[in-house]
């Protein structure tokens, strides 16, 4: 089976992905800090939505350094259109003190969704 | 172990970039969860202030002031305008951050809003910086001069 890859890169943000079937991940690395992210965001993050319908999605976030407030409109939309074509969605924090205010977050939010889960990279497997 | 970062400049968007390096090398000595949330609350202030501020007579550019005294952080930033509407909308927010009991409670109200709306933007970096950044904020207006000021407790 066949890998599919695909990568945005904006100002400092890369957005990598990569499908391989019924399994994806997402991988968001850098900064997002520009006046207008959801410009650049919401197309490429609608076609990702497109792209890895019907797929298990990891998308981790634990790479990225910093973002302003005007990403998180985008970044939870897109874990919500996620929510709407995928059967499960793990979405992944690192354990520094600003991502894990966001850890928090999102898993209050997800109580709202069907099919995401929240967890830590910093949370042993098992 | 003070720190002090006091500048001036023109409303453009590449200066919020500086003022999130100059903060992270000037609270260098600091722990990483102080600076994490100073470089945050500079940022988003800076954003208002750029997003929102004009030059005024009183005001021509943006200012900006970091400083440390004993156990507090402080960062006020400082920008002309005129837009009533606009700054009343700020002290409007920064009023329901200081009376807010949860602040946390503020901010994923505002979150599940913008997931409700994919349209909406905005109107979040006033909470943040109450949540994540636990600053308390205090908004001044005169003579079409806008200053936030920001503080929180410093335990070093």
């Amino acid at each position: 089976m066949s890998e599919e890859k695909w990568e945005f890169e904006e100002d400092g943000l890369v957005i990598a992905a990569s499908r391989v079937g019924g399994s994806a991940r997402v991988s968001w690395a850098g900064v997002s800090d520009s006046r207008t992210p959801g410009t650049f965001l919401r197309p490429v993050l609608s076609d990702l939505s497109e792209k890895l319908k019907g797929a298990e999605v990891t998308v981790d976030f634990s790479k990225l350094e910093y973002m302003n407030s005007a990403t998180v409109s985008p970044l939870i939309n897109f874990v919500k259109s996620l929510d709407s074509g995928c059967p499960r969605i793990v979405v992944l924090f690192s354990d520094v003190d600003w991502q894990r205010t966001h850890l928090q977050c999102m898993r209050a939010i997800a109580s709202t969704l069907r099919n995401v889960v929240v967890d830590s990279t910093a949370t042993p497997p098992g | 172990m003070e720190a002090r970062l006091q500048l001036s400049f023109q409303p453009m968007w590449p200066n919020v970039r500086k003022i999130r390096q100059e903060v992270t090398a000037v609270l260098g000595v600091y722990p990483q969860a102080l600076r994490s949330a100073a470089v945050m609350t500079a940022a988003e202030l800076v954003e208002n202030a750029i997003k929102y501020g004009e030059s005024v007579p009183a005001a021509e550019a943006v200012s900006f002031l970091l400083e440390t005294n004993p156990g507090q952080l402080r960062i006020r930033v400082v920008n002309g305008s005129t837009n009533l509407a606009g700054v009343a909308e700020l002290a409007r927010r920064v009023d329901e951050l200081t009376r807010a009991a949860d602040k946390q409670a503020l901010y994923l109200t505002r979150l599940q809003e913008l997931l409700a709306d994919g349209e909406q933007t905005g109107k979040l970096g006033v909470y943040r910086i109450g949540f994540e950044g636990a600053f308390d904020l205090e908004c001044d207006y005169t003579d079409s001069v806008v200053t936030v000021t920001a503080t929180r407790g410093v335990d070093v």
